[in-house]
Order: C-alpha cells, then sequence, then structure tokens
C-alpha cells in the first residue's frame, strides 16, 4: 500500500517554540523509514505526535485509511521501543513481553505460549521469569522489541533504541533489527543523530532540521547529499 | 585501610551520642516496665508483668483502640490528599517542583505549637475558621493531626515519583492500557515504595501527636500518646508509662516491617526469585 501512513501538514509549538513546521511525508506499508536529524531538530516529537503522547497543534495523521489525529495512544494499535527501553521494573520479563496481550485480554495459555515463542525468537528462552534489571543492556534491548512486536502492531515506533548500546552490541543489533523488521514485514519509524546508522538500515531517510524535512529519500540520495 | 579506621574514629561520637541518649534511655524504659510501683514517683525492683496486661483491660484498651481507629482515618485522609498531590509536584517542572516544596516548608519555620494555636485562633468562634464550629470536637483533631502528617506523605511520595521515569506509564498507553488501567498496572505500583513509607510516617505519630488532641479536642479526646504522658506527668507511674512506651514502640516496629513487605515491586521480585530456582 502506497500511502500507508500520511502525515499530513503538521505543525507543533511548545510554548513559543516552534517544534515542527509543515511536517508532510508518505510512507508505504513495510517500509523501514528512519527520521535523521540533530538533538533538537524535533524528530522525537514528531515520533510522540505519531504514537498518540503528544497532539499536533494543526495538520493530519492518517495510518492504514483511518484518521488517527485525535485518538488516544492506546487506541492506535502501534508499538514503541523507547530509548531507554522503558520497561516495566516491577514485572518479569515474560509479564513485560505479555502485557499488551493481557490488556487485549488472550487467554493465559496463549499468551504463554505466544510469550514463550517470543522468547525464542529474541534468544532469551529461559529468561521469562527474571526481572528487567537481572539483565545486561543488549537483552533489556531485545526485551523491550519483543513487548513492542508480539500483539503484531499496525506499525513500530523505535526512539534512538540503540543510544544506549556499545559500539559492536549496536553493530549487531542493527543487523538483527533489520533482519527482525523484514521477517516481520511491519513498518518500522526509526528515529536516530547516526548517520552511519540510518544508512546501513533504512529504506528512506527523511532529514529533519529546526522542525522541517529538509529532504526525504533513498540511503544512495541523501548520502551524496550530506557529502556535498 | 588508613582511611576506613579514620572514618570509624570520625564516627565516633555520633555512636556515643547514639548510645548514652538513645539506646540507654530505651534499655531501662524497656527495664522500668517490668518493675513495681510502689509510690507517686517511687519504683520498688521487683518483677511484674501487671503493666503489660493493664494495658490490654477497662479504660486504657479502650483508649488504645480509639486511637488506632483515630490514626487509621488520619492516614486514609492523608493518603486521599497527600498521594496526588506528591504525584502532582513530581510531575512538573524542576523550577515549580521546588516551588511547591519550598512553599510547604515555610511553615516549618514556625514551632510547631505557635502554628497550631494559630491555627486554633482561626477555629475559635470569632476567627475567620469560625464557621465552621468545629474547635473542640473529634473532626478539629483529625483535620489537625491530617495537617501534621501531610508533609511527610507528600515528600515521600514525591521522591519516590520523581525517580519514576514518564516512559514507563507511556510504554503501557501504547500498549493498549488506558489511563486508569496504565496507573493501576506502572504509576500505583511503582509509587507503592513512597506511598507505604508516607502511610508509616502518618500512622505513627497519628497515634503519638499527644498535643493536637489537647489542644484541638478541648481535653475530651485521648489517643495512646496522652495516656503516657498522663501517666507521666499526672499519675506519676513511671513503670506503667514505661510499659506503655515499649508497646508503642513495639506495634511501630510490627507496623514498619508489615509496610516494608508490602512493595509490589518486592513481591514480584521474591515471587521471580522461587520461580527461577526451580528447574
Amino acid at each position: 500500500m502506497e500511502n500507508y501512513l500520511q502525515i499530513k501538514n503538521i505543525y507543533k509549538n511548545f510554548g513559543n517554540l516552534e517544534v515542527l513546521k509543515d511536517i508532510s511525508i508518505d510512507i508505504r506499508e513495510g517500509e523501514f523509514v528512519t527520521l535523521l536529524g540533530a538533538s533538537g531538530s524535533g524528530k522525537t516529537t514528531l515520533l510522540r505526535i505519531i504514537a498518540g503522547l503528544e497532539y499536533a497543534d494543526r495538520g493530519r495523521v492518517i495510518l492504514d485509511g483511518t484518521d488517527i489525529t485525535e485518538l488516544p495512544p492506546e487506541k492506535r494499535h502501534l508499538g514503541m521501543v523507547f530509548q531507554n527501553y522503558a520497561l516495566f521494573e516491577h514485572m518479569t520479563v515474560a509479564q513485560n513481553i505479555g502485557y499488551s496481550l493481557k490488556i487485549a485480554h488472550v487467554p493465559k495459555a496463549e499468551i504463554r505460549e505466544r510469550v514463550n515463542d517470543m522468547l525464542e525468537r529474541i534468544s532469551l528462552p529461559d529468561y521469562g521469569s527474571k526481572m528487567p534489571d537481572e539483565l545486561s543492556g543488549g537483552q533489556r534491548q531485545r526485551v523491550a522489541i519483543a513487548r513492542s512486536i508480539i500483539s503484531t502492531p499496525k506499525m513500530i515506533l523505535l526512539d534512538e533504541p540503540l543510544g544506549a548500546l556499545d559500539a559492536a552490541l549496536r553493530k549487531r543489533m542493527q543487523t538483527e533489527l533489520k533482519t527482525l523488521q523484514h521477517d516481520l514485514g511491519i513498518t518500522f519509524i526509526y528515529i536516530t543523530h547516526d548517520q552511519e546508522e540510518a544508512l546501513s538500515m533504512s529504506d528512506r531517510i527523511a532529514l529533519l532540521s529546526d522542525g522541517r524535512f529538509t529532504d526525504i529519500g533513498e540511503p544512495d540520495e541523501i548520502k551524496e547529499k550530506i557529502n556535498l | 585501610m588508613k582511611s576506613k579506621k579514620r572514618s570509624i574514629y570520625s564516627a565516633l561520637p555520633l555512636y556515643l551520642f547514639t548510645l548514652v541518649f538513645v539506646l540507654l534511655p530505651i534499655l531501662y524504659a524497656g527495664f522500668l516496665s517490668f518493675m513495681t510501683r510502689t509510690d507517686t514517683w517511687a519504683v520498688e525492683y521487683l518483677f511484674t508483668l501487671k503493666n503489660y496486661t493493664d494495658i490490654f483491660s477497662g479504660i486504657y484498651l479502650e483508649t488504645f483502640l480509639k486511637s488506632l481507629r483515630l490514626a487509621l482515618e488520619v492516614t486514609v485522609i492523608t493518603v486521599l490528599i497527600g498521594y496526588p498531590a506528591g504525584l502532582f509536584i513530581a510531575g512538573v517542572s524542576p523550577k515549580w517542583q521546588s516551588f511547591f516544596l519550598t512553599a510547604q516548608m515555610v511553615p516549618f519555620w514556625i514551632n510547631s505549637i505557635v502554628r497550631l494555636y494559630s491555627i486554633i485562633i482561626m477555629l475559635r468562634s470569632d476567627g475567620i475558621l469560625g464557621f465552621l464550629h468545629i474547635l473542640y470536637t473529634y473532626p478539629a483533631v483529625v483535620a489537625a493531626m491530617v495537617y501534621a502528617v501531610l508533609p511527610f506523605m507528600i515528600y515521600s511520595v514525591y521522591s519516590c515519583a520523581v525517580k519514576l521515569s514518564e516512559s514507563g506509564y507511556e510504554a503501557a498507553r501504547i500498549l493498549g492500557a488506558g489511563k486508569a488501567r496504565a496507573f493501576l498496572d506502572i504509576t500505583l505500583p511503582m509509587t507503592a515504595k513512597g506511598l507505604l513509607s508516607g502511610i508509616t510516617f502518618s500512622f505513627i505519630p497519628a497515634m503519638g501527636l499527644f498535643f493536637i488532641p489537647t489542644l484541638f479536642g478541648g481535653g475530651k479526646i485521648l489517643v495512646f500518646g496522652n495516656l503516657i504522658e498522663d501517666q507521666l506527668m499526672k499519675v506519676h507511674n513511671l513503670p506503667f508509662a514505661a510499659a506503655l512506651s515499649v508497646f508503642l514502640m513495639i506495634l511501630t516496629g510490627a507496623i514498619i516491617a508489615v509496610t516494608n513487605r508490602l512493595d509490589p515491586v518486592e513481591i514480584t521480585r521474591r515471587r521471580s526469585h522461587r520461580q527461577g530456582r526451580k528447574p
């Protein structure tokens, strides 16, 4: 589907500060799109508007043919991976991963089965009864991803998910994420300020600066423009 | 090695102070509580359990139960006001946080008795709150107690909530939880530790703050703290006053032990470790 997610003329101010100015982009289903920009460029605000954690002052967000501009986050059926992972520290790894299914009243036996499948998939099969603070940074990252994809959301939003990892692990997770996205066929909207990361992972990159898109294109085109 | 030695010496005055002014009086009170009273101030060193059995009889038991009820009511009201207030302060910008915390602290620059008297002046029939007609009644005692313990609750909830990242609640929302559900599943359990210690810091003073019922209840309402005060200052029965104090201390310890075990974060952790040990 060509226009799976349509972002139309979004404006957002915080007080007197214009954070987003006339932002528009169309994203295909299954596409991996990266929002690349320095801190303060407005990329996190845009992601939060898509998630429903913030509301735009003007403009529309249309997902899969439905106008979701005014919908609260719980009605949008999205997944989100936060920069600090935002794991529920008082729940076990299995409870974390199965949370969205529990909310959706999926039967307990089925939740257990799907959580176990997911634990296999992220290569942490025996970690279900552990607490989040017993995991390493990379393991926490995987749990956060598993938690966001288990209910097959319409789209996954990732806010600098690899920002806190060391360089080697970061490289490996980039590959893993890309493979995962390819296997699932789910649309990914990915935020980073790391050019190399954006170039290696994305189908398309949107350059964000001072609350405006300065360029949108495939990694090759963007690479040329950055190097100029 | 050297620095460790130095740290022991530098802490010595603290240990001496604690030993002489905290530990010894408590041990002495514990010892006195098993002795026999003979005359007004006099104590005979004869072992007895009578002081403790007396606590559970007649007027003393009745006062204890009434005091327990008052402390419970004060605590419930303090939770209802203080918990949302603490969460609210933790949620505003750092500038406003320090404003609210300072505003809450300013009254403490005035002596508490002076503060309570000024409230009494307002509550008197010719005062600006005189229309309430609550002075020297039970509601006045409850209100004054809530006023006295509320800052502890607010600060305790605030200091726990301010460390909590908003993203846990937001993650729950995105995963399908509505506002109320995300609050109950994430915010409440993650701030329960602050709430529970706030409860401890409200309930315990509410059992013992004897001057509030004296000032606001017009002598008609007694709490457990009043019993201790009366036994000391009016009846001069040192062993019984000691027994009442030791009993209140044990009760306090029990409340702290129970509330410490109620933290949902710790409960899940213990359960997870038990499961983890299974093959």
